[in-house]
């Protein structure tokens, strides 16, 4: 029984294939997989200076990440009870993740001042994330297609830029001008030397700032792609057995993303604590 | 894809400050406040089960302590009891026994006496039974020293003495 | 050939390339991290968490490499 009904599956699936292979592709298309990050304004609003404060779908993914996290904000509040259901166990954990996981465990002091930034960082970056891997009608013609905001480079600086200012602004707020930028250098060191690894370590900061940024871009853009090329390459080929076998592929790919938007939200929280940790307790 | 989008950096920087007033007004906050909450209620409550378990601890020595204490007065009572009571009964034993003695040194002193009593009367009415009936067998043939030889013999004969101690 | 295909011509040597070092990084890291985790189950959370920023650092010179090709392929036309 058991035996038999392996080989009606295989039989089926075999002639499925057959079929795939043997049905007549559609006709040839071109797909622009690089304009699916292009950003066509949607609504024209007047700009300010060099300031285009035209919304485009960026613009609308932002808007959909802060509307679900105000909401999900707004019912946890609600529903905070002193015995935890299940949803809030959930909350729960996920702060203590945040808190413990992420700025406990790489910063040695000002846990309780930065971790609200930390943590908003964190869950900002994860909800937009997450919600780029929902299809929206966004696309071109209103189609179904993917796009997180955080796959801008304009984004991710600006995020990156927070961390870069509260960084510098926390060492400042704690040594003084003066005995943060001189941490900086060695104490013991030839003037020389010292005014070298001086200029090496303001780089390295203005890099920080950079390799931040460019991560969850770059992360983003080339999961997204990926996505986008896999969906293309059924339209090349052109065959239904290609395409059935690449959206089996893309499948995995997607909940690939899904590990990956986790990790680079928690890459991008733990280094932005990895660093205002660092101008905190960078006494020499 | 790389063109410079400052619009975009206006509208991520007004949508993240919303996002971080927001998580911090309306979750961190009040899920710290209630951690912290139940981490002084546990706290509280593992206290107070220490403070119980301590006091539990020490109810229980003090009760053990009580009850060695009075077992081991008990244990005294008894002891002190037992040696009373068998004083008492030594004593009682020799009292009953001096008493009972003296009881019958008394009574054997009493029948002596009685019977010393009731031989000498029997011993004057024989006297007096047998002087009558010689008087009356052989009137006026016996002097007085025959008649006091009769009644030695015929008391003699009765052997009283003897009657009265085979009581 | 047109110039634009040197570019794209680049833009896949420098995306190829450029993955082969850090691909080899992450390879060793992470069988460090999980030596390390085996040896010692007990600080696995300590080691997890420094392994996920080592990971950021060493993957960012791949997403260099990345965003080189983006550059010559859609900037450098």
């Amino acid at each position: 029984m058991k035996k038999g009904l392996k080989w009606v599956w295989l039989v089926v699936v075999l002639i499925a294939l057959v079929g795939l292979f043997l049905l007549p592709g559609g006709a040839k298309e071109t797909v622009n997989v690089a304009g699916e990050f292009d950003l066509t304004p949607i609504l024209k609003l007047p700009s300010i200076g060099p300031v285009d404060l035209s919304i485009n779908k960026a613009v609308i993914y932002l808007w959909i990440a802060t509307a679900v996290i105000v909401i999900m904000a707004i019912v946890i509040a609600r529903n905070l009870k002193p015995v935890p259901g299940r949803f809030q166990a959930a909350v729960e954990g996920l702060y203590s993740l945040a808190r413990d996981g992420i700025a406990r465990s790489v910063m040695k002091s000002g846990v309780d001042t930065w971790f609200p930034y930390i943590g908003a960082v964190f869950f900002f970056v994860l909800i937009n994330n997450l919600i780029g891997l929902i299809p929206l009608p966004l696309g071109e013609h209103h189609q179904l297609s993917f796009y997180t905001a955080t796959a801008n480079l304009y984004v991710t600086i600006t995020l990156a830029l927070f961390t870069f200012v509260f960084t510098h602004y926390a060492g400042i707020n704690k040594y003084g001008v003066r005995k943060y930028v001189g941490s900086w250098m060695p104490s013991g060191a030839p003037p020389v030397l010292k005014q070298f690894i001086f200029v090496i370590h303001a780089v390295s900061e203005f890099f920080r700032l950079v390799s931040l940024s460019v991560r969850l871009f770059a992360n983003m853009v080339a999961g997204h792609a990926i996505l986008a090329v896999f969906f293309a390459m059924a339209l090349i080929f052109q065959s239904y057995l290609i395409a059935a076998a690449l959206q089996g592929a893309s499948v995995l790919i997607y909940l690939f993303e899904i590990f990956v938007a986790v990790i680079q939200a928690f890459i991008f929280a733990i280094l932005s604590a990895v660093y205002i940790g660092g101008a905190l307790d960078s006494e020499h | 894809m790389l063109n410079t989008e400052w619009g975009l950096m206006v509208w991520t920087l007004i949508t993240f400050s919303i996002a971080v007033y927001v998580l911090v007004r309306f979750a961190f906050r009040p899920i710290q406040r209630l951690l912290d909450a139940r981490r002084q209620t546990v706290q509280e409550s593992i206290d107070v089960a220490e403070e119980t378990r301590a006091e539990a601890h020490r109810l229980l020595d003090e009760y053990k302590a009580t009850l060695a204490k009075v077992r081991s007065e008990a244990e005294e009572i008894l002891e002190r009891s037992r040696t009373t009571g068998e004083h008492a009964k030594a004593e009682i034993m020799a009292e009953a026994k001096a008493q009972s003695a003296r009881v019958l040194a008394e009574a054997h002193e009493q029948i002596e006496r009685d019977t010393r009593a009731a031989v000498r009367e029997l011993k004057g009415q024989i006297a007096e039974l047998t002087a009558l009936a010689t008087e009356k067998v052989a009137a006026g043939s016996l002097t007085a020293a025959d008649q006091q030889r009769l009644i030695d013999e015929a008391l003699a004969e009765l052997n009283v003495d003897q009657l009265g101690m085979e009581n | 050939m047109n110039p634009h295909a040197y570019a794209e011509l680049g833009a896949g040597l420098a995306m190829g390339l450029g993955a082969i070092g850090p691909g080899i990084g992450l390879g060793i890291l992470i069988g460090k991290a999980l030596e390390s985790i085996a040896r010692q189950p007990e600080v696995a959370g300590d080691i997890r968490t420094n392994m996920f920023i080592g990971i950021g650092v060493t993957e960012a010179v791949a997403l260099y490499a990345f965003v080189v090709a983006l550059i010559l392929v859609f900037v450098a036309k």
